[in-house]
């Protein structure tokens, strides 16, 4: 098996007197699709604030592509490729959907691009996605459906290696979910490995390589997709005793 | 520099502002016009320079008045300390010590939330000002008197050139402002300005870029107050100080729009303007009680300011 | 070692004064996140009404400042509803919300100094300039009374919050808005009564100030800085740990002007607010 993308050791996140993870251990290979799944609250937009960097951990490590990542700031990380999109989306509402994406393309994925310029380099990025024709709308003003679109180009345009993607499809019809489970298909068949967390299942069935539980901040069950759905500790947690 | 048409608009607007700065000093005798003009310049480039960390990165600084009053009072040491010290060199002392002030004010605050970085700025302004109250080589409480130096070039009075350094000083920070603007820095302030956690997580190393922009602001901000003591040749903290300087700095640009780099040029011609009629047709005071209820109307009404105003107008996707 | 003690002596009573200052915006900047850079300003705005009556009616100015606090109450109950509509439903930025009180405040000073020019005023009651003696120390009453009416102020503020079910509230709202809407309470009115309270206890706040000394319209701003100092520094959530930093304040600023001078005075709280924001913004016991 090739060397993991991302390894998180023991991971332990506290906040004040509450314990939101509790030495969570994750492996994800080059080019793997990780379901991530768990009960509400069950810690794992937390995990992947600790993995982005937008939080520290208390205790663990977390290593990319074999480096130590545990210390450096957000930015730091994008620029080595893990990437992130918001479960809220959070555009750059002063700005154009194609200015949105200049920023990691200028920033993140700073020298490089395919294109010689960034705006053409921003529309390859949106056409992949099919967000093309609202290129020069503000970004404000998009649909639910074209802004978690957004949300996921903008983790695209930065180049990424790894790509979180926070619960992309929440709320969203089931046409519409399928649109999104094909841009990160697409996304993976390029070599870039994916975390996935959500709450529709038909997705993280069809689209996971192997699927990680959460609950209450630990790690309870891993393995295939058919084994969690089997697994009795995973319907306990999402149904209780 | 001349990338596109706006760009050959935009010099060639300055230009023709520099020359009507000249045939202004050729036609006009009357010293009040130049005392008002400057008035408005000084504003304006305060106004222009707060708007980078303001309006471009979204960090309100309420200590205006302390770098541009450490501009001015480096102007009072260093005048009397050497004698005959050209102005630019006093105005380039000014652009780096208040350069590094707003850098380690930044470095300080802007760490934390936003709101935090704005009271610092607030009690920077008072520490400053009770440093320079009890420092009597520059006057202390009591104040300085500044000599007006003999020579003014080939301008027919000191307070001519005075206003020729300032159009110039100005016109460079408004071109300063645009480039920034303009620029991938300019584009990364947005993105901090817009949603900072966003932009982080897109790779923008934003405390770098924050503290950038408070350098910049700091720097520019010292350099509108280094020929301040040659404007009024009397400075004191209670003036240099002003809390009229640290409010029109912030009204003008959320006035006139902050998001534009054209914004603080707007508010400040047109609040400049009025404040120079107000204080001739009725009095100084009421100009205060006018910033303050402009700006209270305008960020309550139209947070975009005027510029935001002119696009709604022209129903413009933006 | 007189002028020692003597220092302390005026620093704790001087400070349980701040703390009556600070309380009002502990709610507000503090507990609701509204950072009302214009609330010493109110302060001063409650000194000017005391002195008003004061010197027109001979009523003794603490009189004054309670019976203002309803009033004062009422204003701020306005003057949020104006905020809320402008700025919190809207989602705006702080931003825009501190530079709106930033011209709240500036709006006041010079409506001050335009109808009662820059002079300072002052009040008379027969207890301002006698002593007490305690041989060792004098306590003047000027001090003493501010004191007195401060501490049971904000002592009477703690336990409103602490106990009582819209106090419990206020606490409460800017943790979990969304449980509070469950309990059936409304977090606009909850917000809207807090802020009330804030600029009531500005009103009693004013009327000690000019008992301490001579104010003048301007005074207000030497107290933004001690106000969100103690504020801070006491830790956002915790009045316990505002007043103890207001103490703090109050004895540190008591011992710069006795032995450094009075001009100094000014920078100790700023000062201590830069220093606390530097090293340890969460405060000496706020929630981290």
């Amino acid at each position: 098996m090739s060397a993991p993308v991302l390894e998180v050791r023991a991971l332990v996140k506290r906040f004040g007197g509450f314990v939101a993870l509790n030495g969570v251990d994750l492996r994800v290979g080059a080019g793997e699709r990780l379901g991530l799944i768990g009960p509400n609250g069950s810690g794992k937009t937390t995990l992947i604030n600790c993995i982005s960097g937008a939080l520290y951990n208390d205790e663990g490590s977390i290593a990319f592509e074999g480096r130590d990542i545990t210390r450096l700031a957000p930015h730091q990380r994008t620029r080595l490729g893990v990437a992130r999109s918001f479960q809220i989306p959070r555009p750059f509402r002063s700005m154009t959907v194609l200015e949105n994406l200049r920023v990691p393309l200028e920033y993140a994925a700073w020298g490089r691009a395919e294109h010689r310029r960034i705006n053409d380099e921003a529309m390859a990025v949106l056409e992949s996605i099919g967000l093309e024709h609202c290129a020069q709308q503000n970004s404000a003003g998009l649909t639910q459906v074209d802004m978690r679109k957004l949300e996921l180009a903008r983790a695209l345009a930065a180049r990424p290696r790894l790509l979180v993607s926070d619960e992309a499809m929440a709320g969203l019809s089931s046409a519409e979910v399928d649109e999104i489970l094909e841009i990160l298909l697409a996304l993976n068949a390029r070599g870039v490995a994916v975390i996935m967390i959500e709450h529709i299942m038909r997705a993280v069935m069809r689209f996971s390589q192997r699927v990680v539980v959460l609950d209450a901040g630990e790690k309870i069950a891993e393995g295939t997709p058919d084994e969690i759905v089997r697994n009795p500790d995973v319907e306990r947690a999402y149904l209780g005793e | 520099m001349l990338r596109d048409r706006s760009d050959v608009v935009f010099w060639g607007a300055l230009g023709a502002v520099a020359l009507a700065g000249v045939a202004f000093t050729h036609t006009v005798a009357n010293e009040y016009y130049y005392t008002a003009v400057y008035a408005i310049l000084q504003a304006t480039m305060m106004a222009v320079a707060w708007n980078i960390l303001g309006g471009f990165t979204g960090y309100v600084n309420f200590g205006s008045a302390g770098f541009f009053a450490i501009g001015a009072y480096t102007t009072v040491a260093l005048g009397k300390t050497l004698e005959g010290l050209p102005l630019p060199v006093m105005i380039v002392a000014a652009a780096l010590l208040c350069g590094l002030i707003g850098l380690g004010l930044g470095y300080l605050t802007l760490r934390l939330k936003g709101v935090y970085f704005s009271i610092a700025t607030l009690a920077m302004a008072i520490v400053f000002e009770t440093l320079m109250t009890n420092w009597a080589y520059v006057g202390g409480a009591r104040g300085a008197y500044i000599l007006t130096p003999e020579s003014h070039l080939w301008f027919d009075s000191y307070i001519e050139m005075l206003f020729m350094v300032m159009l110039l000083l100005t016109l460079g920070s408004i071109a300063i402002s645009r480039a920034l603007i303009r620029s991938r820095l300019g584009r990364g302030l947005a993105a901090i300005r817009d949603d900072e956690l966003a932009a982080e997580c897109a790779g923008v190393p934003t405390l770098k870029l924050k503290l950038i922009s408070a350098t910049l602001m700091g720097a520019l901000m010292g350099v509108a107050g280094a020929p301040y003591p040659y404007f009024v040749t009397f400075v004191d903290p209670a003036s240099a100080f002003s809390l009229f300087v640290a409010v029109n700095a912030i009204a003008m640009p959320m006035i006139g729009g902050t998001a534009h780099w054209i914004g603080p040029v707007i508010g400040a011609l047109l609040v400049g303007t009025a404040q120079q009629v107000i204080t001739v047709t009725v009095s100084s005071e009421l100009n205060v009680l006018f910033v303050g209820i402009m700006l209270v109307l305008f960020i309550s009404l139209a947070p975009q300011g005027i510029v935001g105003l002119a696009r709604k107008y022209w129903g413009r996707k933006r | 070692m007189d002028l020692f003690v003597n220092a302390i002596v005026a620093g704790i009573l001087l400070g349980a004064f701040y703390a009556s200052v600070s309380v009002g915006l502990s709610i507000t900047f503090g507990q609701l996140d509204i950072v009302n850079i214009a609330h010493p300003a109110f302060v001063v705005v409650g000194s000017y009404i005391a002195w008003i009556l004061n010197s027109r009616f001979g009523l003794d100015p603490v009189l004054v400042g309670v019976l203002a606090a309803p009033l004062f109450f009422v204003a701020g109950v306005l003057i949020y509803r104006v905020y809320y509509a402008a700025f919190e439903r809207t989602g705006q930025e702080s931003l825009s919300g501190l530079a709106f009180f930033f011209g709240v405040m500036f709006i006041i000073e010079i409506v001050l100094i335009l109808v009662y020019g820059v002079d300072y005023r002052l009040v008379s009651a027969d207890y301002l300039g006698r002593n007490i003696d305690l041989g060792f120390v004098g306590l003047p009453l000027r001090l003493v009374v501010p004191f007195v009416v401060a501490s049971a102020m904000t002592g009477a503020v703690w336990l409103y919050l602490s106990r009582t079910f819209t106090g419990r509230a206020i606490l409460a709202v800017a943790q979990d808005r969304l449980a509070l809407q469950l309990m059936g309470a409304d977090p606009v009115r909850i917000k809207q009564f807090a802020f009330g309270l804030a600029i009531a206890t500005t009103a009693i706040a004013g009327s000690l100030l000019i008992v301490i000394g001579p104010v003048e319209p301007s005074l207000g701003r030497g107290y933004i800085g001690r106000a969100f100092a103690i504020v801070v520094l006491g830790g956002m959530g915790s009045i316990p740990g505002m007043v103890i930093a207001a103490l703090l304040i109050g004895v540190l600023e008591s011992f710069v002007s006795s032995f450094a001078g009075p001009s100094w005075a000014p920078a100790v709280a700023f000062g201590a607010l830069l220093l606390t924001l530097a090293v340890r913004p969460s405060g000496l016991f706020g929630r981290a």
